[in-house]
């Protein structure tokens, strides 16, 4: 874990801090799995509230040189039949909170609750969580099609 | 044979959402989700990626997705699009640095280090 410098580190995942809950049922003493890139992993244990925290997980940009940046985030939850991924995504824009656009990253899961997708830029984000961000609207083809002239 | 021109907005959004579909583990996630996103134009098969290596065959040498070939629907039916990543590994700068020219199979120059990717993910 490093501290963040925007001038040569990326952030893969952002500091965030969340509550597991099933139902109304806050899920204490659970095992809390984070992934990021498939090559780091950190595990955590939630509180007597449900409540877990990762920190920034950061990398340096690869060589100084400039290449496209995505992050694959994992966060699994363990039951009695092994781990349970509660949210799963591409982060696609190397800033600090961009999941959130920029906010703090507050995540409110709830493994009861249909998963869901948010697109968020050009990130994207499929998960059981909420964490106050509406997803981007859908795009509107028709609009598109209608206003381009072909070359 | 009626042909639909991609709107230069809609190239640009492929291109950058290309990347979210070539990254692993979250695979099956991105074509849920680029479904969801584009489903009314585009079609995401269970597994469009076209896989290629890149680097320098000695040390550093990766395989990743290279692209993504997407079958039109809707307005787009009857088309099919392909996207090509960009570069996002040490592989892809090594094989940046590959441009010098040969002929491709139309006869025109191409940069090789597009070239070999491309012929080893259209076998």
């Amino acid at each position: 874990m490093t501290s963040f410098s925007k001038k040569n580190n990326e952030v893969l995942m952002s500091p965030l801090q969340g509550q597991l809950k099933r139902g109304n049922k806050a899920l204490a003493q659970v095992e809390v799995k984070q992934v990021v890139d498939e090559s780091y992993e950190s595990v955590t244990v939630t509180d007597d509230e449900g409540c877990f925290n990762f920190p920034v997980v950061t990398r340096k940009k690869p060589g100084g040189f400039e290449v496209e940046f995505t992050a694959a985030q994992e966060l699994f939850y363990r039951n009695e039949s092994g781990w349970i991924r509660f949210w799963g995504g591409v982060k696609r824009e190397p800033t600090l909170n961009s999941e959130a656009r920029g906010k703090d990253f507050s995540l409110s899961c709830n493994i009861d609750i249909q998963e869901e997708s948010y697109m968020i830029g050009s990130s994207f984000y499929h998960t059981n969580c909420r964490w106050g961000v509406e997803s981007d609207p859908p795009i509107d083809f028709d609009d598109m099609f209608d206003t381009e002239e072909p070359n | 044979m009626n042909e639909t021109v991609i709107p230069p907005k809609l190239a640009a959004m492929l291109a950058e959402d290309v990347y979210t579909l070539v990254t692993q583990p979250s695979r099956e996630l991105a074509i849920l989700n680029l479904n969801k996103r584009y489903g009314r134009i585009l079609e995401f098969v269970e597994d469009p990626i076209a896989k290629a290596s890149s680097g320098c065959p000695f040390f550093i040498k990766t395989t990743t997705g290279f692209g993504i070939i997407l079958k039109g629907k809707g307005i787009l039916k009857g088309q099919g699009v392909m996207v090509f990543c960009g570069t996002k590994t040490l592989g892809d700068l090594i094989t940046d640095l590959n441009f010098i020219t040969t002929t491709s199979k139309g006869g025109r120059l191409v940069h090789d280090g597009f070239r070999s990717p491309l012929v080893q993910s259209i076998r």
